[in-house]
């Protein structure tokens, strides 16, 4: 049985922003959003953990009684396959070498994984200049042409 | 007429600033600011951002009722909010340094303003087209959607100063998504648009302005999104 789950790929962007996963798939314009154990998960799945490794982090983060947190898991993770924001691997898409999120200082009570969904932007992401434009937010070359 | 909504008009056409954000967009700008005042622009506001070319001189060998402000280097958005704090206009316009108006188009957004004094903003269509020096090799590589898209971009809408001091101008800490940080403001202070059928932008595609999907600019997108999300908690009222 599969363990791990790749990022679908380099249409789906994500970052985790204040401990909040921040996910948009650009090919249709709908973005996602999970705190919680969801943030811990998202985390996990694009730093490459499998998934026995995610829950384990889950549950350093938070008190979460693991027949939950399992059950938990399995819905989150089809809420993102259902999305087509990740796919079943096989094997790690990338080294799993660190995490974005750091453990808190305590373990905090349990925020079980939901996953947002919002399309009221649709319109707009499709056709924003975001696929066309250098990191500082010009269309040109620092250097001109 | 049974059925029909009476709104309020006027016979006066607002007069118009049209801002012109610019880096290093020397081979663009003068087509972009004879467009604009082509079009009817009562005032071209060049902002140029920390261009390192000769978009300066060619900004500044424009004739016309065109202004520059010169600012270092701080983005789009932030350029874009200069323009807004010296335009002298009820209408505010936008058109981006690299792109054109298509022919009779701000006559037609600016009838549909002051047919409806209601309306907040006016949008038209935006259609892409291959700037000429690309070659076909090029154009082989960056892909231009055929027709023409419907969506609120900076250069299809011509909204009204008022919206401005209402919702504030662009968020200068978003690099990319910018734009719909702030229609997604917009639409949630209850604003009101119109979407006219017609093509009034014309979207140039060139060498320097697609990195999709490859660029790091898309991994921008999260923090704008975070940004409304974020908004939306802090006013959304206690008992939702």
């Amino acid at each position: 049985m599969s363990s791990y789950y790749r990022v679908r790929d380099k249409n789906v962007v994500s970052e985790i922003i204040d401990e909040e996963a921040i996910i948009m798939d650009l090919t249709d314009g709908i973005y996602f959003s999970s705190d919680g154990a969801g943030a811990v998960i998202w985390d996990g799945i694009v730093h490459g953990f499998d998934a026995a490794q995610i829950k384990q982090r889950v549950q350093q983060a938070f008190s979460a009684d693991p027949a939950e947190l399992n059950l938990d898991f399995q819905g989150f993770v089809a809420s993102l396959l259902a999305n087509k924001l990740v796919n079943v691997a096989y094997e790690a898409a990338v080294s799993s070498v660190g995490w974005s999120m750091p453990l808190p200082a305590g373990r905090r009570c349990y925020d079980p994984p939901v996953l947002n969904r919002y399309d009221d932007l649709q319109t707009l992401a499709l056709l924003d200049p975001i696929h066309d434009v250098e990191v500082d937010g010009w269309p040109n070359r620092k250097t001109g042409f | 007429m049974a059925g029909q909504i009476e709104r309020p008009a006027s016979n006066v056409i607002a007069s118009l600033s049209c801002i012109v954000p610019c880096r290093n967009a020397q081979a663009y700008l003068a087509k972009a600011i004879a467009s604009a005042l082509a079009e009817g622009a009562d005032e071209v506001v060049i902002v140029d951002d920390g261009s390192t070319d000769d978009s300066a001189s060619v900004a500044a060998a424009a004739v016309g009722p065109v202004r520059i402000v010169r600012q270092a280097g701080q983005g789009a958005a932030a350029a874009r909010n200069a323009g807004l704090a010296v335009a002298r206009h009820d209408l505010i316009a936008f058109l981006d340094a690299d792109d054109l108006w298509q022919t009779g188009s701000l006559e037609l957004l600016r009838n549909v303003l002051a047919a409806d004094l209601k309306l907040d903003a006016v949008y038209g269509h935006t259609q892409q087209f291959y700037s000429p020096e690309l070659n076909v090799i090029a154009r082989r590589r960056i892909a231009c959607a055929d027709g023409s898209l419907s969506a609120p971009t900076c250069g299809s809408l011509l909204l009204r100063r008022s919206v401005f001091d209402r919702i504030g101008g662009f968020n200068v800490s978003l690099k990319v998504g910018e734009m719909f940080e702030f229609m997604a403001r917009f639409a949630d202070a209850g604003l009101a648009i119109a979407c006219v059928p017609e093509t009034v932008l014309l979207r140039r595609i060139h060498n320097s302005n697609t990195m999709h999907p490859d660029g790091s600019a898309v991994n921008g997108y999260p923090r704008a999104l975070k940004a409304i999300l974020d908004r939306r908690r802090r006013t959304r009222p206690a008992n939702e």
